[in-house]
């Protein structure tokens, strides 16, 4: 059995959320989902398995997308974990700069264009 | 005895070419009041007149080589003896031709030997007082005429004045001279200027005149002022009311005379002389004195005429560089300590700008002063000496009355009165508050604030001249100010605006984000060609979901538009009776799956028929949005939800038992989208508690947060059950927020 590539959504919109789940498993991706960073950084270390992309938004509660990151870069065997940061903010290019992310999703986001990010790291 | 007698003897030349007469005249008229100067020939007493000016000569008719009617002839003939009395002395029996004779050479009278040594000393004491008499008066002429050159060329109060007190004082030999000048608002003479010979200095007694003001018909200086006459003390020691009297004893001090400076019936000042020699009273200089003082009146006038002009035209110039000066910056600091130094540059040594501060004491925003040590005192003094709020005088109280006050004089004893400790009065006296202003800055009938206007010298007493000009100048500053601050104003508000602008598009985005996927995976599932589509349940379902993104939109949007509404005081209210436990009954049953879903247990305590006059819809916002909170903050934590009445109090706890807030941000959570939680940690526009309370105060109610970081937070809602709607516009106006008034000008 071939194993699936995995990915890792952290998004407090559970509509948003559910629905890359169901978008990107329809695509022959495994998904987890965490609804802030908190739960995301304890999903990254608890999985033996890591995700080969995270798709992070940046505004959350409980512990945000620049909080998750730091731990994230801070944990050896986690910090090369590529990073797309997913946000409406105006100045995405700066804070995706600002975490070292490889790129950004504005929302609101066609699926294809998330699609085609997604395979980019996840081949 | 007037005070030159004290020192000034008579000369009187004794012509004759017999010793022993000579002898015999002198023995006769020894006096101490005499200098008597022998000439044994008419030669030798031509000789001694060629450098002297004797009072009167007493000459024998009688005597070789040149005659005394001869010598008489020759004295006469030269303009500068030629006034000089002449008393022949000749023996009995010469005829009255010979008599005759001497008259026509001058002589004032004869004296015939042998003489009678009575009627020749009665005789020399009349010339020798003509003599005296002229020498008082050409002595009182020499002293006006010295007064009248030194104000031949003056050009200001202060230099006319020393100059006057310098020829007094040298030309008739007193120590030291004080000027006090009359202040016309506050009605009291105050010492201006003193002027004392190098030597004759009276540091003590000067220095206690010039802590003193006196009102007319106090003290010396005052009752001149009143009788408008001169006076004089021979014997300060024996005047008992002298109010400086313990001061003059320790200078020794002896004698005064006192004149009045009038013009027209004016009195413009008092001129006091001081001496320490005894000096009794002397008529004639009484009356030199008083016309010394009408002539330095009319001086004074007169400058004070020129310096009007002068003054007024460096006035007008001032305001019109202070005007332009004031509007070429609008940021509002700046404005402040600009206005500070062109107070020091015209009108103060040190000023001082409070502003007012709501419930606190006015703030200094500038100081300056002309002397940089001294600004460091007055820093320092403000720093440790903060002003009393309510204080009854200076800045708090022009602040609050918008009105000026001036104090011209500040004598020792006020400090004395208004320091609060030693430490402040020895501040106070270090930098020398002499007189003062304070004038209030008043823009659009608000009093911004206060400038405080001191000066430090002697000789500069505030006026209501100066009052005028250090209004029209605040008046002119509090239009620069309000100008800098409607700018600064402005741009906080197009920072808010742009900032709500970033936040709002930000919110609208993550259910429009939720819409488009919804829509976006929905199309992909639809393959018309091959006749595929989603299962029906899923498609209910899809349909679903993306119908509760346009609701949350639209929730937005309302939001939105009721934070717009608030701003511009136009949320309207629709009062009612309405029975809250059902309407909260009511919500939390439309919440019933929410809670499920974030694995919240409810706790309920529900007081019935809790009821108001209220708005329904708006309590039910707030109600709505205070659960949707706790179960957002507070996911697998139970929520409790109680609504109690206590007497006409209705009161709604909804406490959550999530992260808790953190203290200093439990009051900024009610402002407008407090971006600081907005941008980290919460989902929505963060305008939801700000909404929340707007509505609730608008039923004089209020909301509170009590809460601890880690163990949650309890929103408390007290709504008074019989809410008075007619008010609420009005006082709903109150809270809009501080930005308000600038808001209108920008349109969302």
């Amino acid at each position: 059995m071939v194993s699936k590539k995995k990915i890792l959504v952290v998004e407090d919109d559970v509509v948003i959320r559910e629905t890359m789940r169901e978008l990107l498993e329809f695509e022959g991706y495994a998904v987890e989902c965490a609804e802030n960073g908190e739960v995301g950084i304890q999903a990254l270390r608890r999985n033996e398995l890591l995700p080969c992309l995270i798709l992070l938004d940046i505004n959350m509660p409980v512990k945000d997308g620049f909080q998750f990151r730091a731990e994230q870069e801070q944990d050896a065997v986690l910090a090369h974990v590529p990073v797309l940061v997913m946000t409406a903010d105006f100045n995405i290019q700066a804070k995706a700069d600002k975490i070292n992310a490889k790129g950004y999703i504005k929302k609101p986001f066609d699926v294809d264009y998330v699609i085609e990010m997604v395979s980019r790291f996840c081949l | 005895m007037s005070n030159w007698d004290n020192f000034e003897k008579i000369d009187i030349l004794l012509v004759d070419d017999r010793q022993e007469n000579l002898l015999s005249l002198e023995a006769v008229l020894e006096s101490p009041r005499y200098s008597l100067i022998k000439a044994s020939s008419g030669d030798e007493a031509l000789r001694y007149l060629l450098n002297n000016t004797p009072a009167l000569i007493l000459m024998d008719v009688q005597m070789p080589h040149l005659s005394g009617y001869e010598t008489a002839a020759i004295i006469k003939g030269s303009d500068r003896t030629r006034e000089i009395p002449i008393i022949f002395i000749t023996a009995i029996g010469k005829d009255e031709t010979l008599v005759h004779q001497g008259y026509d050479h001058g002589a004032v009278d004869y004296i015939y030997k042998p003489y009678d040594a009575h009627n020749l000393t009665a005789k020399v004491a009349v010339f020798a007082d003509i003599k005296r008499q002229h020498g008082r008066v050409s002595r009182l002429v020499a002293v006006q005429q010295a007064v009248t050159q030194a104000l031949a060329d003056v050009s200001g109060v202060d230099e006319a004045i020393a100059k006057v007190l310098r020829s007094v004082c040298s030309s008739l030999e007193w120590d030291f001279g004080l000027f006090w000048r009359v202040n016309n608002q506050t009605h009291v003479l105050y010492c201006q200027s003193e002027w004392h010979e190098p030597a004759r200095d009276a540091p003590e007694f000067i220095g206690a005149s010039f802590k003193k003001h006196y009102g007319p018909g106090v003290g010396l200086p005052g009752r001149v002022w009143e009788s408008q006459n001169v006076l004089w003390i021979a014997e300060i020691a024996v005047e008992k009311a002298f109010s400086r009297f313990v001061a003059a004893e320790r200078e020794s001090l002896k004698s005064v005379v006192a004149l009045p400076v009038c013009v027209n019936g004016e009195v413009l000042g008092v001129i006091e002389f001081y001496s320490r020699k005894k000096l009794s009273e002397d008529n004639d200089l009484i009356k030199i004195m008083a016309a010394i003082g009408s002539q330095v009146g009319q001086v004074l006038k007169r400058i004070e005429a020129l310096n009007f002009v002068r003054v007024s035209e460096a006035r007008q110039s001032f305001l019109v560089e202070a005007s332009a000066t004031l509007s070429s910056s609008l940021n509002y600091e700046e404005t402040f300590s600009t206005l500070a130094s062109l107070a020091v540059k015209s009108l103060a040594d040190w000023c001082t700008i409070d502003v007012a501060e709501e419930g606190a004491p006015p703030r200094a925003l500038a100081i300056a002063h002309t002397d940089a040590t001294k600004r460091d005192l007055t820093v320092n003094m403000r720093q440790n000496y903060p002003l009393d709020r309510d204080a009854l005088i200076g800045a708090p109280n022009v602040i609050r009355t918008g009105k000026s006050e001036i104090y011209p004089d500040i004598p020792d004893e006020f400090l004395v009165k208004v320091a609060r400790d030693q430490g402040h009065l020895k501040l106070l006296r270090e930098l020398g508050t002499k007189s003062a202003m304070v004038v209030p800055l008043i823009a659009r009938t608000k009093t911004l604030g206060a400038i405080t206007l001191v000066s430090t010298q002697a000789g500069r007493r505030y006026s209501t001249d100066d009052l005028i000009l250090a209004e029209e100048l605040a008046w002119r500053a509090a239009v620069a100010i309000d100008n800098a601050k409607l700018y600064k104003d402005a741009q906080e508000a197009i920072i808010t605006r742009d900032e709500f602008f970033s936040i709002a598009s930000h919110e609208l985005k993550t259910p429009i984000t939720a819409l488009k996927m919804m829509i976006q995976v929905t199309q992909r599932g639809v393959k018309p060609v091959e006749s595929l589509a989603p299962s029906p349940e899923k498609l209910a379902k899809m349909l679903d979901t993306s119908a509760k993104q346009v609701d949350r939109l639209t929730r937005l949007v309302d939001d939105l538009l009721d934070v717009v509404k608030i701003r511009a005081g136009k949320l309207n209210f629709n009062f009612e009776e309405l029975n809250l436990s059902e309407l909260v009954q009511d919500i939390l049953e439309q919440f019933a799956e929410a809670f499920v879903n974030a694995k919240c247990k409810l706790e309920l305590n529900l007081e019935p028929n809790v009821k108001g006059i209220w708005d329904h819809n708006r309590i039910e916002q707030v109600m709505v949005n205070l659960i949707s909170n706790a179960i957002k903050y507070a996911a697998g934590n139970p929520i409790v939800v109680k609504v109690t009445q206590d007497a006409e109090i209705a009161r709604v706890v909804v406490q959550d038992f999530g992260p808790g807030i953190p203290h200093e941000q439990q009051l900024k959570i009610f402002d407008r989208f407090e971006r600081a939680i907005v941008s980290r940690n919460i989902n929505g526009l963060g305008l939801g508690l700000f909404i929340v309370k707007q509505i609730v105060e608008a039923h004089h109610g209020t909301i509170r947060v009590d809460s601890r970081v880690g163990m949650g937070s309890a929103f408390i809602v007290e709504l008074p059950t019989k809410s008075v709607g007619a008010v609420l516009d009005i006082e709903r106006n109150k809270n809009v927020p501080p930005i308000a008034h600038s808001a209108a000008e920008f349109r969302w």
